[in-house]
């Protein structure tokens, strides 16, 4: 349903006339109506005002429906008052004007309605227009462009169509308009009427046969089969389905352990394990380091820490030994071994020959020195010299020595502590790692047994159900065997001609049955595919649109595959805008389908949207994707917004796309916020929202708004 | 969203001609559009009558 025009005269917060005119589009393209309003100005008049013309909606006032009039109107009329809605329409190419009007007249200080809810089709002459009653026809075509159940899927203030979205609520229940918009009920109907002219005709043959007991047996028997057959058909055609969303769900819990084996928790783990194994390399060369400095002092110390518990008795034991021309290298047992060994440091560490090239070269230097006839010598003139301030000195640097080598072998001993730690906890991340029950993936796995048991459960329930129809089929058809034989020998060929019309309503009627059940299944692909493509690519959050494949009415699905309707802000705006989007593309695809096959629908395709105060509850993140979302999907969008809504990112996203504006010239004597306060910015002007009145002393209630083009 | 058929059509082709035919005749008789509906009573008189002619039809 195309607008042209909207006209509100003397309605609710309009006072006067209020036109809005909407711009003319070709079918392939997409028009936005904005609308700037003040808060309390009457945005959702306009909503209110729709309802009325279409459905004769007296919008809560059915005691007292002169309240539609606008109150200051109201104040000054005389006698007659007369309020109203029109719109044009584009049916079939051709204009289409009504009007639905109330009045009333003045009775003292009360009104007294004389006509409401009249809706007349307006006919334009070259005399003027003419004004003709609708006989009901413009109501029924009315109700079957816009469901009402539908009113506020089409019509809409964010919140509320998803909260009846997501309830399957609503005035109407918005599953119904659905189903009503998708034809579905006609086609139930028929399947309910086939049904009662099947058994009509079952009726008549058996009234008709009643004298012939055998053949009213085999009859009875044979429709006692066939219920069964068909509860069996229903059965499987349930189980089938069920099989599918099993098998749906399991393949989307596959991918999602495939994606988060490909990074999340096992990532993290991964990057773990990393900076373990560097820190293992670092805390591994500051051993390497550790030791080739033990070496080095030991190697610069030339033996004196070795020789400073036997200072004096090695003095003694010289002169001895000197005496005696011995040479010294026999001071301690491990000592000179260690010291003789190749390959071997002095403290006992094996020493790799090219590794450790310096610590070999220290070790060496120490070994000629300390074996040499020459250093004995040299240690024994040494300590004959050695004065006892000498000795001081000596020990000195003998504790210096000690001390750095003892603060080097904790340190390599904290590092050796530092790393037995480390490798065990790169084992621990690697056992981790390469275990697949694990986090998150574990409760998938968990579930995707489940759902493969109960895959498991259905196939069998399949296997069995086919077996039972199998057999049912035989008994049917031996059934009929029969029946036909009965009928020949009898020779009733009024029999015969019932049987054969029975058959064809139960053909038909199962024809029906079948093509409903594959156009459902058809509606939750289309549907399912489009949401997704819409809602899935703009969602940050993980969740993906899901549609419910007997209701159509939507849904998320969190990662974990849990299907979720408790959602709010943006990302609910952007799953109704979704869903809405797609039911319009899918209704017209299917309109193009059922004319192509000779099923009469109509041309309904094209809807208009109008949208109240769609940013309200969206999150910040969302309200720029949602504006952007809007561009382009629908032939006709008319965006209700208030001031405080039209923000800046809402703005640049929207200001583009506008091919007409309007604004609510709000007139008050009483404002609730300041003049300044009203103006808000379009195309870089500033437009103002308020005007203001002289105060009648009569308060707020005379308040009223204007519609004005922004040019 | 894809301009795919629905599978409808395909299933409805491998139907007899005749049963296609009375399939669209009945589906057509419930069609919303109409803008006078028949009375419960007429539709199944409609009903009865094309099923009728349908399969005196096969006959012929």
């Amino acid at each position: 349903m195309i607008f042209k025009e909207l006209i509100l005269k003397d309605f609710l917060s309009f006072k006067g006339l209020n036109r809005i005119t909407f711009p003319n589009v070709s079918e392939s393209k997409s028009s936005l109506v904005l609308v700037l309003a003040a808060n309390n100005s009457g945005k959702t008049n306009i909503i209110r005002a729709l309802r009325f013309l279409l459905y004769g909606d007296f919008l809560g006032h059915y005691k007292d429906p002169y309240k539609l009039i606008n109150d200051g109107t109201l104040n000054e009329a005389k006698s007659n008052i007369e309020a109203w809605v029109q719109a044009t329409l584009i049916d079939n190419n051709k204009p289409l004007t009504f009007r639905r009007r109330i009045q009333a007249i003045k009775v003292g200080n009360n009104y007294k309605v004389i006509s409401n809810n009249s809706l007349d089709k307006i006919i334009h002459g070259p005399k003027g227009d003419k004004y003709e009653t609708d006989g009901g026809r413009i109501e029924r075509n009315l109700r079957w462009l816009v469901p009402e159940g539908l009113f506020d899927y089409f019509y809409f203030q964010g919140e509320e169509l998803g909260r009846q979205l997501m309830e399957g609520s609503g005035k109407m229940s918005i599953e119904k308009g659905l189903s009503m918009l998708l034809h579905k009920d006609d086609w139930k109907r028929a399947i309910e009427n086939v049904t009662a002219v099947r058994g009509k005709f079952a009726q008549d043959l058996m009234n008709l046969v009643s004298s012939n007991k055998e053949y009213q047996r085999i009859l009875q028997s044979s429709e006692t089969f066939k219920l069964k057959e068909k509860q069996c058909k229903d059965d499987l055609e349930k189980a089938l389905s069920e099989k599918k969303q099993t098998e749906r769900a399991f393949s989307d819990i596959s991918d999602k352990i495939i994606e988060l084996s490909k990074g999340g928790p096992s990532q993290a783990l991964a990057e773990l394990l990393k900076k373990r194994q560097n820190e293992w390399r670092v805390n591994s060369r500051e051993i390497d380091n550790l030791d080739g400095r033990i070496c080095k002092v030991t190697g610069d110390s030339k033996g004196i820490p070795f020789l400073a518990a036997a200072f004096d008795t090695a003095k003694e034991v010289l002169e001895k030994m000197q005496a005696e021309n011995l040479l010294p290298a026999d001071i301690t047992e491990g000592f000179v071994e260690r010291l003789l060994k190749r390959q071997k440091c002095i403290c006992g560490r094996s020493l790799h020959p090219v590794a450790d090239r310096n610590e070999c070269k220290h070790v060496e230097e120490y070994r000629d020195r300390s074996l040499s006839a020459d250093v004995n010598a040299g240690l024994l003139a040494l300590l004959n010299s050695l004065e006892t301030s000498a000795k001081h000195g000596y020990k000195k640097r003998i504790t210096d020595i000690a001390k750095l080598l003892s603060e080097l072998t904790v340190r390599r001993q904290q590092c050796i502590v530092k790393q037995h730690d480390l490798n065990q906890e790169i084992q621990d991340i690697e056992q981790q790692l390469s275990d697949p029950i694990f986090g998150e993936i574990t409760k998938l796995v968990q579930k995707q047994r489940e759902l493969s048991n109960r895959r498991l459960e259905i196939r069998n329930k399949i296997q069995g159900l086919e077996r039972a129809m199998q057999e049912i089929k035989r008994i049917v058809a031996d059934h009929e065997e029969k029946l036909r034989k009965l009928a020949r020998d009898s020779d009733i060929s009024k029999i015969k001609d019932l049987t054969q019309y029975k058959d064809y309503a139960q053909k038909i009627e199962e024809l029906i049955n079948a093509s409903l059940k594959m156009l459902q299944r058809s509606f939750h692909e289309t549907m399912q595919e489009s949401v997704k493509e819409y809602y899935d690519r703009v969602v940050t959050d993980g969740t993906r649109a899901y549609i419910d494949p007997d209701s159509l009415l939507p849904a998320i699905m969190s990662p974990q595959g849990e299907v979720r309707k408790n959602i709010g802000g943006g990302q609910l705006q952007l799953l109704v805008l979704s869903h809405i989007i797609s039911l319009c593309q899918l209704r017209r695809v299917l309109h193009e389908q059922l004319s192509e096959i000779g099923v009469g629908v109509g041309k309904l395709d094209d809807q208009s949207f109008f949208l109240d105060s769609i940013f309200a509850p969206a999150d910040d993140v969302y309200a720029k994707d949602v504006a952007n979302f809007l561009h382009g999907k629908a032939r006709q969008v008319l965006l209700l917004l208030a001031s405080q809504q039209w923000h800046d990112s809402v703005r640049n996203a929207i200001e583009p796309y506008v091919d007409k504006a309007y604004q609510f010239l709000y007139h008050t004597a009483n404002p609730k916020r300041t003049e300044e306060e009203y103006i808000v910015k379009f195309k870089n002007k500033d437009i103002p929202l308020l005007k203001l009145i002289a105060d009648n002393n009569k308060g707020n209630h005379c308040a009223y708004s204007i519609i004005k083009e922004i040019k | 969203m894809k301009n795919e058929k629905f599978k409808l059509q395909t299933f409805l082709s491998k139907q007899p001609q005749n049963i296609q035919n009375l399939f669209i005749k009945v589906v057509n008789l419930h069609a919303a559009y109409q803008m006078n509906p028949l009375s419960k009573k007429e539709l199944l008189g409609r009903i009865r009558n094309e099923i009728e002619q349908a399969a005196k039809k096969e006959v012929d």
